[in-house]
């Protein structure tokens, strides 16, 4: 898997991991981010149970896993944290932050975690790791009906979980949008078909048009740097979504 | 690399459902066993209601329900004892299965490579979920003995039948008695031993299987 260090701050650094070369292709590649304190580490949206290997493996290089004390589910998928029941058995005390509506579903992937979920309500939290503060901001219905994304204001990181997803071709392995043009192709048909509210959407471009972005960063595809962030809003604002209802 | 690690996977995944597909089987068996068995309860009332419309000859008939009441009981405490030993086998094989899937994708990182930072840390859950594994592996192997100890247990009741089936015909023929209804109670539990005997040796290769994709497992490792 490759690792690339997004940003840092005095205090902590944010890390993107994905394209692992050795995934099987029937499992939809995904983009997992490690935030690493000087003690603790945050991990979000931490994958599925079939890629667990090649992510522990590879956040071992960056963090010992025991310092690993919170997660971000930012909805219920398989692909989000099918792991869970691997990833608790090395971290047992580490809190999982997850929408109080998936919490009785997503302990179908193991049930003795629940006393470490931390059930978010509708409008969103703040959560601190050593005193650094970070903003779970409402996403609901982009595409699950309870969604969070994340916010790190100080490094302007904005963690968007299935929004800004694109489906990359074989062999397209950069971590970074190169040309936004030519990548609208790329996350079009997703955000048509996986996202079925314009009024939710609306709702979101609002509330995140408020924030000061410079790093979009989905769980699937590239991420958006600088100006393709205001590129990308203007663009999601225009799109018809709810595709197979059209 | 990816391919082996696939279909090794999908080996031990297989055999472990297989091996709950056993336990369920074996579950199964001794609940119709236990309903025929209660079909073999209501063959000594009928004995028991001829005896007493009889006199002196009512009591070759008690011997005959009071034996038939014996084995009905014996099978009935043998089936309690195999049904919760199902259970647990069914349980412990679902277990089983969490486990290996665990293990193997914990194998699989420690395979990759985890950075020497974490692999203290690391190799100890590893070595917590194959220990938990094994004990699980364990758990299931003494209860497939006890499988057998109880199969065997019904083995040596099913003997008893044919000395019942004869003690009746003795009746029949010597006294004459309600001859009809006791050649059907004959029929009757001539079927139930047939049954009994069958139900014998599916739990028998049942447990043979399960013991074979044990020992598998075992061999194999979690993937």
């Amino acid at each position: 898997m490759k690792i690339s260090k997004l940003a840092e701050g005095p205090d902590h650094t944010w890390y993107v991991l994905g394209r692992d070369p050795d995934k099987s292709d029937s499992v939809i590649d995904t983009n997992e981010y490690v935030i690493c304190g000087k003690e603790e580490a945050f991990l979000l949206d931490p994958g599925g149970t079939e890629i667990f290997p090649q992510v522990v493996s590879t956040v071992s290089r960056i963090v010992p896993v025991e310092r690993i004390r919170h997660f971000l589910c930012s909805h219920q998928d398989p692909d989000i944290f099918s792991s869970l029941p691997l990833w608790m058995g090395l971290c047992p005390q580490a809190k999982i932050y997850l929408s109080w509506i998936w919490s009785g579903f997503v302990a179908h992937y193991g049930h003795e975690y629940v006393d470490q979920f931390v059930k978010v309500q509708d409008a969103g939290m703040r959560v601190v790791m050593e005193r650094k503060e970070f903003q779970l901001i409402p996403a609901h219905y982009l595409h699950s009906s309870g969604n969070f994304h994340l916010f790190d204001a100080e490094l302007k990181i904005l963690f968007t979980g299935d929004v800004g997803a694109a489906l990359l071709p074989d062999g397209h392995d950069a971590l970074y949008v190169k040309d936004f043009e030519a990548h609208i192709p790329l996350m079009e048909g997703f955000h048509r078909r996986w996202m079925p509210s314009n009024q939710a959407r609306d709702h979101w471009l609002a509330r995140v048009r408020q924030l000061d972005i410079r790093y979009l960063c989905p769980q699937h595809g590239c991420i958006l740097e600088g100006d393709q962030v205001g590129k990308f809003l203007d663009w999601f604002g225009t799109l018809e979504l709810g595709g197979a209802l059209v | 690399m990816k391919s082996d690690q696939d279909s090794n996977r999908l080996e031990s995944t297989q055999k472990t459902t297989a091996l709950y597909r056993v336990c369920m089987g074996l579950s199964e068996e001794a609940r119709s066993l236990g309903i025929q068995n209660e079909g073999m309860k209501r063959l000594g009332l009928n004995a028991q209601v001829l005896a007493a419309q009889t006199g002196t000859e009512g009591s070759a008939l008690e011997v005959i329900v009071a034996e038939i009441g014996r084995l009905s009981r014996g099978i009935r405490e043998c089936l309690a004892d195999l049904t919760d030993t199902s259970k647990i086998l069914s349980d412990a094989s679902i277990g089983l299965l969490h486990l290996s899937h665990l293990a193997g994708s914990l194998e699989l990182g420690a395979r990759i490579g985890i950075d020497s930072s974490s692999l203290a840390h690391y190799e100890n859950r590893l070595g917590e979920v194959q220990s938990k594994r094994q004990r699980h592996l364990a758990n299931l192997g003494q209860r497939l003995d006890q499988v057998a100890s109880q199969v065997s247990d019904l083995g040596r009741i099913a003997v008893k039948i044919p000395p019942v089936v004869t003690m009746i015909r003795i009746v029949v023929t010597e006294i004459r008695f309600r001859s009809e209804e006791l050649a059907g109670t004959i029929e009757d539990l001539k079927s139930f031993h047939l049954l009994l005997d069958g139900k014998i040796e599916t739990m028998s290769i049942l447990r043979r299987d399960g013991s074979r994709l044990l020992d598998e497992l075992s061999t194999q490792g979690a993937r």
